[in-house]
């Protein structure tokens, strides 16, 4: 037979594949059950065969319908409880189903497939396995008397038996096509539907004869016998069939007779009358008894069909062409398309001079069925995880006892669902990872135990959602990776250098295993090594948009990573412009964007070794100049006439420097060379305008992160991707294109590719990381704390923790108001308030129904500084910027979290607002015009600003130190020039007490007024503050209490 | 309707319509004229038939006994999957040849 319909074949195939979807998992259940057998399981698998064998014999590949009936033989004998599913036979079951699946994976050479050796087992496995004296029934044929009518029909024994097994009875109807089925108003399909559906249909036959001829009269009579197993009694057989009781012939044993020998025939002769005995084939091929489970070829490789001597068979992994997709939501989408249409008609009518209403109304109606008709589209192309998770039970099963280890593994989240194409692209590299995990993951079953751990080793196969992304976890308990081990290797391998190691943390070496090269020699192990190292798994999954991370325990386990994003088809991308033409980087690549400004840049960003890094946090992140890269002339956005400008700064770090390590091969231009730039450097400086600032993405590929200067930070969209054209598929620097709203292309940037582009390895940059984090640690001492709140929404301002006395809530109606005033009710007084807005040009204090209120001290008093939420600390190192932003009642600004911080100067906003309190206080200072000389030793940056600030304002020169071990050194080289000394008396390395002690004791020094400034001053502080030697105690901030006290101290000095 | 394709000794009958007794009455004479003129290679395509009866396989028979006896051969091809399940459970398919559509 031919095959005439692909359409017919191609649905066989996808239902085949279907039924065989499920068969592996349900197969190593009924392993597990053992002699408990689950009939209903057996069932399922038992009627995948057999409807694979039937289509199999319709469209005539016999292979494949040859294979389906031995496996079908097998699985009766196991529903029958007749042979226990142990792993051998489960093995040869699998291995049977296994290459069935490749047959109809490839069904159009499936004919020529060699299936014999596999046929063969599972023919031994019956007769190996059926007791003693059935052996023979195999390939034994019977004849079936009716009556005296002779044989009727001739089956095999084994078939017949197997038909008859659980009590059934066997029956011949004799049907007659004319009287019984059509006079009956029915057709034959009814009847048989019928039957099938009561018992079983061993065999049957017409007798042609009796019909006659084209010639004769129309045939009266079409006799049709069919040899039938059921349950149903004798009793109501003729009823249930509908067949005069002396047509139903009950079959007894003695009517079964060994058929007699017969040569056996190559074919089935066509031309026979059911009147004399059909000569027939036998059922079986001869069942070579040689073939016991034992060799049943356990060791092969569990992928390996049994193929024999045969030459391998290229696996064809054909992508599948069609899918199966909810009714449901082919419903949506058609109501979508209908909606659709609808809007498109309302539309037309609307440009027919409508309202301009109407074509509003119009355009968002469409914007919102768009909306939803891709989201309903693409869920069509939405998959399970299930669909190729399920596979790994049979992998870890088949795997673990090749290497006699016992593994459990658990799946989660196999309802998480993919776009097709990534799961599609998932099954390799997962295959690899979960075969990584149990052959070099777990340990044997006696190591196991002799690490203290359970002796099952347990992997875990994990996919949920996480920020709009499936996150999949590859989780084992095993031993581990060693990163030394790992790092010796790729040192051997010449993949790295001793120093390079050195340098590289720990998760950085375990990583290693990704890179090029790694893996490819060691990996001829019997079971991972499919010449497939983890750096093609990597790239696999880098092509999907996957990231990969690795997380690793020497004795505790290996945690693998994978972020995906849903589909590929349309991702979430970030939009940035560089050298005026736009760019997308996918979200995945992306982890956070920074924007530098001008005043920062030179705090930010670094030059160590020979390149540029900017500081995030505890870490530094190599820069990558993405127009260098690309070889584009950078571009800036002229902030009055918006225009596109190109950008003359060559350096992000040191912006005039004669070389930037962003120029490679020595082209760096000299500073008045003939570099492209230099003719640029025209016209107006900007270095100090606020389009300065610098935009920084931090992209990271999984293994490590790199900054990616670009000239703009744009709006993140959600792109389409599009493949690039083959011309430009050698440019590594891209991943794909994109179209924006405004109709124009962008390129989708490669974030690893354009890390190699820059020629930055995660290596290199570790070990600037590494440098930079020691000294990052010795700074950390220096931290301030500080509150942050806001007062008009969008700005945030700071106060230093250690002016607030207390945070209180309070409702806008408390607030009175005497005059321009403001005061509280508070603890039986009345608590004057201040709002920054007050004197500063800031945003005015928002509006609310509820207000917080910083209770904070100034010189003498209590104020109340009015302020909206969120109210926050800070903790952390600060840089304090004194001049962009500073102005009545700021003291400074830095960047917390990103964000610019105004730091409020409440003594300021005191001053300005209510300068009655300090009449008399500062007289003193204002008629000093000392030029004394003053040390100064604060650790906190806030403070020792804003104190030095109001020093100098007084016409004091003063040197100020971080600590008090500094101040100490500069005294005892040059304390001559010095007239008073001011110092904090928490510091790092020296404290105040101790500097004072060390002033105290020196012969030269001890002159030296020295007034001790704090914020907490209890009397037992100013004890010991007196016993160290200090002359005075001031709180901090207090600038006219410290000023009249210099005054007083110097006078006295120079008096003295 | 039915339509028969006619070459020397070989005809294509295509049924073209569900293979009841009322068709099959009306086909007979017509496979009897053709098996008299000398056509001993008759194939009846089931191309779009979904339904055949007890009649239809009576024809079927009839024809093949008939071919048979003059040592010509019927095909019958075009079948639906489900008569191509019924042809073959009843065996048939080891008396003539059937062939899916």
């Amino acid at each position: 037979m031919t095959i005439l319909d692909d359409e017919t074949l191609q649905m066989y195939v996808e239902e085949s594949l279907d039924h065989l979807a499920d068969i592996e998992n349900d197969l190593l259940a009924i392993e597990d059950a053992g002699a408990d057998v689950d009939t209903e399981l057996v069932n399922k698998v038992f009627r995948a065969a057999h409807s694979i064998k039937g289509g199999a014999g319709f469209l005539g590949l016999q292979k494949i319908s040859e294979l389906a009936h031995k496996l079908e033989n097998v699985l009766g004998m196991v529903r029958s409880n007749e042979i226990v599913p142990n792993p051998d036979i489960v093995n040869v079951l699998l291995q049977g189903f296994d290459q069935l699946r490749e047959l109809v994976g490839d069904v159009d050479s499936s004919n020529d497939a060699d299936v014999s050796e596999l046929v063969v087992a599972l023919t031994g496995l019956t007769t190996a396995l059926v007791p003693e004296e059935r052996k023979e029934s195999v390939s034994q044929e019977v004849d079936i008397h009716l009556g005296d009518r002779g044989p009727v029909f001739t089956v095999s024994r084994f078939e017949l038996d197997e038909a008859r097994k659980g009590g059934k009875f066997l029956y011949v109807f004799e049907y007659d096509l004319i009287n019984d089925v059509h006079r009956g108003g029915r057709t034959p399909l009814e009847v048989l539907a019928e039957l099938d559906d009561g018992g079983q249909i061993v065999d049957c036959t017409l007798d042609l004869g009796a019909v006659g001829t084209l010639d004769g009269e129309v045939s009266t009579r079409i006799p049709f016998l069919v040899l039938y197993t059921t349950i149903i009694d004798r009793d109501i057989v003729s009823g249930v069939y509908g067949l005069p009781d002396e047509q139903l012939h009950r079959v007894e044993a003695e009517a079964i007779r060994d058929a007699a020998p017969r040569p056996v025939a190559p074919e089935p002769p066509r031309q026979q009358l059911a009147t004399e005995p059909v000569a027939r084939k036998p059922a079986e091929t001869p069942a070579p008894k040689a073939v016991s489970p034992e060799s049943t070829p356990k060791s092969d490789p569990p992928e390996a069909p049994v193929g024999g001597g045969a030459k391998p068979k290229k696996t064809t992994t054909k992508v599948e062409a069609s899918l199966r997709v909810h009714v449901g939501l082919l419903d949506t989408l058609m109501t979508l398309a209908g909606e659709l249409v609808l809007s498109r008609n309302q539309m037309m009518q609307a440009l027919e001079g409508g309202p301009q209403r109407a074509m509003e109304t119009v355009a968002q109606r469409i914007d919102l069925i768009t909306s939803e008709l891709q989201e309903a589209i693409m869920l069509t192309r939405m998959q399970p995880v299930g669909n190729i998770f399920n596979k790994f039970p049979r992998v870890v099963r088949d795997l673990s006892r090749k290497l006699d280890k016992l593994v459990d593994l658990e799946l989660e989240g196999t309802e998480v669902e993919l776009d097709k194409t990534i799961i599609e692209g998932l099954n390799d590299p997962l295959t690899h990872l979960v075969r990584n995990s149990v052959d070099h993951g777990i340990e044997q079953p006696a190591d196991r135990e002799a690490a203290g751990k359970p002796t099952r080793g347990r992997v875990q196969l994990r996919a949920y959602h996480e920020a709009g992304q499936v996150i999949i976890e590859i989780i084992d308990d095993g031993k581990g990776l060693d990163p030394e081990k790992l790092a010796t290797v790729a040192i051997n391998k010449g993949l790295l250098t001793a120093e390079q190691a050195q340098a590289m943390s720990v998760k950085e070496k375990s990583a290693l295993i990704f890179l090029a090269g790694f893996s490819t020699a060691e990996k001829v192990t019997d079971v991972s090594g499919r010449g497939v190292g983890m750096d093609v798994v990597k790239t696999n999954l880098d092509q999907l948009g996957g990231v990969v991370e690795l997380d690793s325990e020497v004795g505790v386990g290996t945690s693998l990573r994978i972020k995906l994003p849903l589909t590929l088809a349309i991702i979430p991308a970030q939009m940035v412009s560089s050298g005026g033409q736009a760019f997308a980087i996918p979200q995945v690549n992306m982890d956070e964007l920074l924007r530098i400004p001008a005043a920062k840049i030179l705090e930010r960003i670094e030059r160590v070794g020979d390149a540029e890094v900017v500081r995030l946090r505890d870490r530094l992140l190599p820069l990558v100049r993405l127009a260098d890269v690309l070889q584009k002339v950078p571009t800036f956005r002229d902030p009055e006439t918006g225009e596109l400008k190109p950008d003359r700064r060559r350096m992000v770090a040191d912006r005039r420097a004669k070389t930037s390590p962003l120029f490679r091969d020595g082209e760096a231009p000299e500073q008045d060379g003939a570099g492209p730039y230099d003719a640029l450097r025209t016209g107006d400086e900007r270095r100090q305008s606020s389009t300065s600032a610098i935009n920084v993405v931090v992209a990271t590929t999984g293994a490590f992160q790199y900054g990616l200067v670009v000239d703009e930070l744009l709006d993140a969209e959600e792109i389409v991707v599009k493949p690039l054209g083959r011309h430009l598929k050698t440019c590594n620097c891209y991943a794909g294109a994109t179209i924006m709203g405004s109709g124009r292309v962008a390129l989708i940037l490669d974030i690893p590719g354009v890390a190699r582009g820059a020629n930055l390895f995660s290596l290199d940059g570790s070990d600037r990381a590494g440098e930079v984090a020691k000294e990052a640690q010795t700074r950390s001492a220096h931290t301030e704390d500080l509150l942050l709140f806001r007062c008009a929404d969008d700005e945030q301002f700071a106060v230093h923790l250690d002016l607030v006395v207390r945070i209180e809530r309070i409702h806008s109606s408390d607030i009175e108001r005497v005059g321009a005033r403001k005061v509280l009710q508070y603890q039986g007084g009345s608590l004057p308030l201040l709002s920054v807005d007050d004197v500063a040009e800031v945003g005015a204090l928002t509006e609310a129904a509820e207000r917080v209120v910083l209770v904070m001290s100034v010189p003498g008093r209590t104020v109340g500084l009015l302020a909206n939420g969120p109210v926050d600390a800070f903790q952390g190192e600060i840089t304090i910027d004194k001049s962009t932003l500073t102005q009545p009642g700021i003291a400074g600004s830095t960047i917390i979290d990103g964000q610019t911080t105004l730091l409020v100067d409440v003594i300021d906003i005191a001053r300005r607002q209510h300068p009655d309190w300090f009449e008399g206080r500062n007289l003193a200072a204002d008629a000093e015009e000392g030029n004394a000389t003053i040390v100064f030793a604060e650790d906190s940056a806030f403070f020792r600003d804003q104190v030095t600030g109001f020093l100098r304002d007084a016409g004091y020169e003063v040197l100020d130190f971080p600590d008090g071990a500094q101040a100490w050194a500069y005294l005892q080289a040059s304390g001559a020039k010095v007239d008073a000394v001011v110092t904090d008396i928490e510091m790092p390395h020296m404290d105040g007490l101790e500097l004072t002690r060390n002033i105290k004791g020196h012969d030269d020094l001890k002159r030296l007024p020295v007034i001790a400034v704090t914020t907490l001053a209890d009397d037992e502080d100013i004890a010991r503050g007196k016993a160290a030697g200090v002359n005075e105690y001031q709180i901090k901030l207090d600038r006219d209490s410290l000023l009249n006290s210099l005054w007083k101290l110097l006078g006295s000095q120079t008096a003295a | 309707m039915s339509t028969i394709d006619r070459n020397e000794s070989t005809a294509t009958v295509h049924v073209g319509e569900n293979l009841v007794a009322s068709v099959a009455e009306r086909l007979k004479p017509e496979l009897r004229s053709l098996t008299d003129g000398g056509v001993t290679q008759v194939v009846i395509d089931l191309a779009g038939v979904e339904m055949l009866d007890s009649m239809g396989i009576g024809l079927l028979i009839a024809t093949h006994n008939t071919l048979q006896a003059t040592g010509g051969t019927l095909t019958v091809v075009g079948t639906s999957p489900e008569i191509h399940r019924l042809l073959q459970t009843m065996r048939l398919d080891r008396h003539f040849t059937v062939e899916a559509a």
